[in-house]
């Protein structure tokens, strides 16, 4: 197999399981966040689409960092929007 | 979500419910990376006296309409989130709920069905997603292995897991 797509592969991996050991109230935010992008898609093939509504931007809790796969996660939606715009 | 969890405790202190367990993708959430979903799934032990196999969650939805909850279709809109509420129909959902592990979410005591549990559970149903959060769990989830085998020697989905992994 190519060394780069290997490279890609356990980076892919080292991230999923960075995800599945953060805290559950930060999954719970990425769960909220996953339903915003996924409802304009779900809306235009007719199906439902539900956003909860927990307000997950001005959630802190004491001492808290933003943790790194959380700030990934939102510099991709930035990324993302940056294309749309263009 | 943390408020929907609060109204479970309640419900179970008051007696309106014998006893409940989180269960769907929002349990396995607990043990794995983050997967998008729409409801949150109650899985509850009725403290009404059954009639034969017949199980009612009428004195459920009464206290829920009472706290001003309302139904929207087949959930009930809590904190913002869809809470779908089953009912314990069979002996592994009974054992399932039972068995289920204590937790915290944002310092709020919540029981959550062990990874075990929801394997099983899902090989039971076995509908696409269920087979792709059995792959998950089997893949992040921090499991008591002779407990997993004893579930589904029990529940008879040795063969379906076998079947599963091949």
């Amino acid at each position: 197999m190519n060394q780069a797509f290997e490279k890609a592969i356990a980076a892919k991996n080292a991230r999923r399981k960075r995800l599945a050991q953060l805290p559950i109230h930060k999954k719970i935010e990425i769960v909220v966040q996953l339903q915003k992008l996924a409802a304009p898609l779900l809306r235009a093939q007719g199906r439902r689409a539900v956003v909860w509504g927990i307000n997950t931007k001005t959630r802190r809790h004491e001492g808290e960092r933003v943790s790194a796969p959380v700030q990934s996660f939102r510099q991709t939606r930035k990324i993302n929007k940056a294309v749309k715009r263009h | 979500l943390k408020q929907a969890i609060q109204v479970l405790n309640d419900l179970k202190r008051e007696g309106v419910i014998a006893e409940y367990a989180i269960g769907g993708a929002i349990a396995a959430l607990f043990y794995t990376e983050p997967v998008l979903t729409q409801d949150l799934d109650v899985f509850v032990l009725s403290a009404a006296p059954t009639a034969g196999k017949l199980i009612t969650l009428k004195p459920l939805y009464v206290a829920l309409r009472s706290r001003g909850y309302r139904e929207q279709r087949e959930y009930v809109v809590i904190d913002g989130c869809l809470v779908q509420f089953l009912p314990a129909a069979g002996d592994l959902l009974e054992e399932a709920i039972r068995e289920a592990s204590d937790r915290q979410y944002e310092r709020t005591p919540v029981r959550v069905l062990r990874p075990e549990h929801l394997i099983a559970i899902a090989l039971q149903t076995c509908r696409p997603k269920d087979r792709a959060r059995v792959a998950l769990l089997v893949e992040q989830a921090q499991m008591d292995n002779d407990y997993l085998h004893s579930v589904l020697k029990r529940y008879r989905l040795e063969g379906k897991f076998k079947e599963w992994a091949k």
